[in-house]
């Protein structure tokens, strides 16, 4: 236990004012006090605009106060020449992995922070071999950051910072763009280095990250709203509500069992914990497992095939050295209305697979059918025409914004159609509107000037003004808030629902796999390893995870509570289903309003 | 006793915007699409000055001189033809290029700042084409009648093309209204 | 458009390993010897000045142990534009390379004229594309990028002391190398993401000036938007890792120079001393001509 010596980050009254666009003045902190202590693990949470990141940025003094003062190892921020040591006492790593890397090869950047220091060649040699080995990166230590993954991006970002050898690591929404196993990988790290002694400081918007910490600072509108254990914070599911955080998953399940079974706990962050407390509520073990009740088998009402591929292959940098065949003979098929997803990790091919049905990439050799055409063979199908009834959404879309004003840019689509003025501006106003970007009042904003989530829509918007039959979209949700995440999941299945539109979705979140496919194709190494309905394929949990993925918390408590023979139901999807299926599994407790009623139903 | 608020370097500003827009200077001049935007009349209307220009109307003449340099010292490795093999060629004019983009654009901004973007991306053109061909003239690789033609034929187009361009990056960027009414849908 | 791939055409001067001597040297060394060889293509005007160069520029590249076919194979696309500058400057005679006086007419068809002077200036600049093209090609396929930027910043590194920012220059190059592959993969995104919108990149010109340009816009605006904000993240993400600048910076690498540099350096200016020697003679001549011409021309317009 380290003795208490003076706090490493100490913030008084802190306030930060900025210019916003437009020239109002946003007051993003409005009097914060904390104390970061050394060898913390800190979770810092709050909703949109709650000024996490603008706080963030004052630990290492790239944003100094308004008002009130910050002191790191003692050092007033406000004083220049302190900031090269507060900096190498603080290091921080941003969101876009890509952006962080400066140098040509990962050993190079990873020692950029210690050539800055003017360290000695050989502790520079040293401590960059030491960060990268790590992060384990140091055996791809001459690759150019181009050819690494997002994961592995991230992880020489992180090597970057931990060369500097600082007492505290910032990380600012560093989990946003990583896939499952990126992120798994991300949260094992930090909790070594955390184990070593290092302060760590997790900026995050998705709780179940801050659940790893011991500590939980949640913002609201520039103040601290609450500074305590995870534990207390994440089982109050009203303070959660009222800071719009929404609260981890373990936490719902076990304050919706908490309903039916009144004195089981609420504080439940891990999955190890929530079996224990079941267990407790299961007192001797069963005579033979319990069966929750039988689930109708779905009708598969499938319309006909609007996507079909059959044994495609694709090979990328075709006779280069970099040559690496992303298809080893896919088939796959998606039914009008439906939503299909394509599951795997990075570099399964399931973006690949979305650029072929799009009729972008030429396959080595296997056949694409979209809408009745095949796409290489058919030298009659208009190309330009089925471009209007296949939309397309690429990963982080805002990129592909250009205009100045952003309605021009949703009704680009529209006129590269060749549609008369009348018709552009009446699909731009629908898809506007479906996206959530009123039209009148968003048309002639600047397209720059919106948030990034406003500019995922209007991309969005811009694909939708094409009124296309099939949507394709890849990775749709990643490096989302929450929130922005909820809204845009609603239009898409509105857009299934409502509209018809058929969807296939590649993606390696799998909640949102579990919120909107009906079908899954789980792809290894640009082969479908794994298919069926949603439900279904879900159920395999193990496999799943042995391929990189993961599984919804709603699937991993029921397959956890199946190998402990308490509950053999699986194929749930949300945790309300998860609730309903262990509340049928376990005896109802002994008195209890609620359980009187449900024994005189199931009399 | 610091007050500013946002405490990043000019320095670092100026490294990394300069190696962005150099960046792109040499994606354009590898790729197949987006160096040069072919004409009617034949002509190529190349782009690779573009980035220079960008680079000295957004962050000052210096930054625009050294995109510049570097955009010489690629069409030096990369020429085709002898002319820009010439390292007086290839590189002097380069260096003037974001530097008179810059400074028409400073003096012209108070009126109408878009105005003065395009103005300063013409600017910043016709110093390429002019002093290009010029020393082409001087050190003997064509006569001043096909200098004044080339300068004619490609020197149009290309202050066109560069205008067009950097006024919609530079509006889109700095927020710079370019309809009175905003969007045309 | 159906290769869209972009990184196919981003490998800037491709290296290809071997082991020659001149693989093996110190890149600054390499870098200074280049820049004095192409001093030395850039004052020769005679014949027998560019013939030793040629011989030269070959020479070298036997020694790299790279192919010879290959490295002169890059010279085919350039034959054509070769041929149409040369015709160009036989119908458009230049004012320079000796006065009108010491030229001798080789051939003359209708109006159109070849002199000496004109044939020996399309041959040296011949000679002078060759020379400098292979010469490149060798300093590319011989060194690393990483070398080429660690060489240039050790060559600069004593102007540091006078102010001259060496390092902030090679980190400039340095960060522009590192974006070039990642933004060609971003423009690969672009070019699809466009053309699933119904966007047009073709290159055929039928179409009037504005909408030749309006096509490309969807691709090229994005582009630098993007960078734009890529650059305001690696701005921020290089403060927080400390940079302040070249001044008390050190590095993770460290170039030794051995005495096979200093002497390949030695030999290398030697030769081009004795170039420029061979071509001096006529040097003073020509210049005075020049200058002649130039005032004269000068005078004419």
């Amino acid at each position: 236990m380290k003795e208490p010596a003076q706090p490493l980050i100490e913030i008084r009254d802190l306030h930060h004012t900025y210019q916003g666009d437009g020239g109002a003045p946003v007051d993003a902190l409005r009097g914060v006090e904390l104390t970061v202590r050394d060898g913390e693990f800190m979770a810092i949470v709050g909703a949109n605009g709650s000024g996490k990141t603008t706080l963030a940025r004052h630990f290492n003094a790239l944003l100094l106060p308004t008002r009130g003062h910050v002191r790191v190892a003692g050092l007033d921020t406000r004083h220049r020449e302190a900031w090269s040591a507060v900096r190498s006492q603080v290091a921080m790593v941003f969101q876009r992995p890509e952006d962080q890397i400066v140098a040509t090869t990962v050993e190079d950047d990873a020692a950029f922070g210690p050539e800055n220091l003017g360290l000695p060649t050989a502790e520079i040699q040293r401590r960059a071999e030491w960060a990268l080995r790590t992060v384990d990166m140091w055996e791809h230590r001459d690759r150019p950051p181009h050819l690494l993954s997002v994961g592995q991006q991230q992880r020489v970002a992180i090597a970057g910072a931990l060369a500097m050898r600082p007492r505290c690591l910032v990380l600012d929404e560093a989990t946003a763009m990583l896939d499952p196993a990126g992120r798994r990988q991300m949260q094992d790290l930090l909790c070594k280095l955390h184990d070593e002694g290092m302060t760590v400081v997790l900026i995050t918007h998705w709780m179940n990250e801050a659940t790893l910490a011991q500590r939980v600072v949640a913002l609201r509108e520039g103040r601290v709203a609450f500074d305590g254990a995870p534990e207390p914070f994440f089982s109050d599911l009203q303070t959660l509500d009222a800071l719009r955080l929404e609260p981890p998953p373990f936490s719902l399940l076990a304050s919706k069992l908490a309903q039916h079974h009144p004195g089981f706990p609420g504080g439940v962050l891990t999955l190890d914990g929530l079996m224990d407390a079941i267990a407790r509520l299961v007192p001797e073990p069963l005579e033979q497992p319990q069966t929750a009740a039988p689930r109708p088998v779905p009708t598969d009402v499938r319309g006909p095939s609007l996507v079909v591929t059959r044994d495609l292959h694709h090979t990328y940098l075709a006779d280069t050295p970099l040559a690496a065949n992303a298809l080893n003979g896919v088939s796959m098929e998606a039914h009008t209305g439906g939503v299909v997803s394509l599951v795997g990790s990075t570099g399964s091919g399931k973006s690949t697979m979305l650029q072929h049905i799009a009729g972008l990439l030429e396959p080595r050799s296997g056949q694409v059918t979209v809408l009745g055409h095949d796409l290489h063979r058919d030298r009659g199908a208009d190309r330009r025409s089925l471009r209007g009834r296949i939309g397309i959404l690429f990963q982080r879309p805002e990129e592909q914004l250009f205009e100045t004003y952003l309605g021009d840019d949703v009704a680009f689509g529209p006129r590269q159609l060749g549609l008369d003025r009348e018709t552009v501006r009446e699909r731009v106003r629908w898809a506007m509107h479906i996206m959530g970007l009123p039209f009148q009042a968003y048309k002639d904003r600047f397209t720059q000037s919106l948030s990034g989530g406003e500019r995922r829509k209007a991309a969005l918007a811009g694909v939708l003004a094409l009124r296309p039959e099939v949507l394709l979209l890849d990775e749709p949700t990643a490096g989302l808030d929450p929130q922005s995440r909820r809204d845009l999941l609603g239009v898409l299945h509105h857009l299934n629902g409502a509209e018809g539109m058929t969807l296939i979705l590649a993606t390696h979140n799998m909640d949102d796999v579990a919120v909107l496919a009906e079908r899954v194709y789980v792809l290894e190494e640009g082969r479908v390893v794994m298919q069926g309905p949603t439900r279904e394929v879900f159920t395999h949990a193990s496999r799943l995870q042995a391929l990189g993925l993961d599984v919804p918390p709603a699937v991993k408590v029921m397959t956890a509570l199946q190998e402990r023979g308490m509950c053999t139901a699986t194929d749930v999807l949300t945790i309300d289903e998860a609730a309903a299926a262990i509340l049928r599994c376990i005896p109802a407790p002994q008195s209890s309003p609620m359980t009187e009623q449900t024994r005189h139903e199931e009399a | 006793m610091e007050t500013s608020q946002q405490t990043t370097t000019v320095l670092v500003r100026r490294i990394v915007v300069t190696a962005m827009m150099v960046a792109i200077t040499v994606l354009l001049g590898l790729l197949p699409v987006g160096g040069f935007i072919p004409f009617p009349t034949g002509v190529n209307a190349t782009t690779l000055h573009i980035p220079a220009i960008i680079g000295g109307i957004l962050e000052g003449w210096l930054v625009g001189g050294l995109v510049g340099l570097f955009f010489g010292l690629f069409s030096l490795i990369r020429a085709a033809t002898p002319i820009f093999k010439d390292p007086l060629v290839a590189i002097i004019p380069r260096l003037f290029i974001g530097v008179t983009a810059y400074f028409a654009y400073a003096g012209l901004k108070r009126f109408n700042q878009l105005v003065a973007v395009g103005v300063g991306a013409a600017v910043g053109t016709a110093t390429n084409t002019i002093l290009v061909l010029g020393l082409a003239v001087l050190r003997g690789y064509m006569s001043i009648e096909v200098a004044s033609g080339v300068a004619l034929a490609h020197g149009i187009p290309e202050i066109i093309v560069a205008v067009v361009i950097t006024v919609s990056v530079v509006a889109a960027w700095r927020q710079i209204s370019t309809r009175r009414q905003g969007s045309s849908v | 458009m159906s290769r869209l791939e972009f990184l196919r055409y981003v490998t800037i001067g491709q290296y290809l390993a071997r082991e020659s001597i001149i693989h093996r040297l110190d890149p600054r060394f390499k870098l200074l010897a280049f820049g004095l060889i192409i001093v030395a293509i850039t004052f020769s005007t005679t014949y027998l000045a560019n013939v030793i160069l040629v011989l030269m520029v070959v020479l070298l590249l036997i020694l790299s142990k790279l192919p010879l076919g290959h490295t002169l194979r890059g010279l085919r696309p350039a034959l054509p534009a070769l041929a149409f500058l040369a015709l160009f400057q036989v119908l458009f005679p230049p004012q320079t390379f000796g006065s009108a006086n010491d030229c001798s007419v080789l051939l003359r068809w209708r109006f159109v004229e070849l002199t000496s002077c004109t044939l020996q200036l399309i041959l040296v600049s011949t000679a002078r594309l060759v020379e400098l093209f292979v010469l490149t090609s060798l300093l590319t396929f011989s060194t690393t990028t990483t070398e080429l930027v660690h060489g240039t910043e050790g060559l600069l590194a004593p102007l540091q002391r006078v102010g001259f920012p060496a390092h902030e220059l090679s980190l400039v190059v340095t960060i522009a190398l590192r974006f070039v592959p990642t933004l060609a993969l971003q423009m690969e995104r672009l070019v699809k993401a466009q053309i699933a919108r119904g966007a047009d990149f073709g290159t055929s010109g039928r179409l009037g000036f504005i909408r030749a340009i309006r096509r490309l816009l969807p691709l090229l605006i994005p582009l630098f938007l993007i960078s734009l904000r890529r650059s305001e993240a690696l701005i921020v993400a290089m403060d927080a890792r400390g940079y302040t600048g070249g001044r008390g910076r050190t590095r993770l690498r460290r170039l030794q120079a051995r005495p096979a540099d200093y002497l390949a350096l030695v030999v290398v200016a030697a030769f081009c001393a004795a170039t420029l020697y061979v071509d001096h003679a006529s040097l003073d001549q020509s210049l005075v001509a020049w200058l002649r011409t130039l005032l004269r021309s000068l005078r004419g317009y």
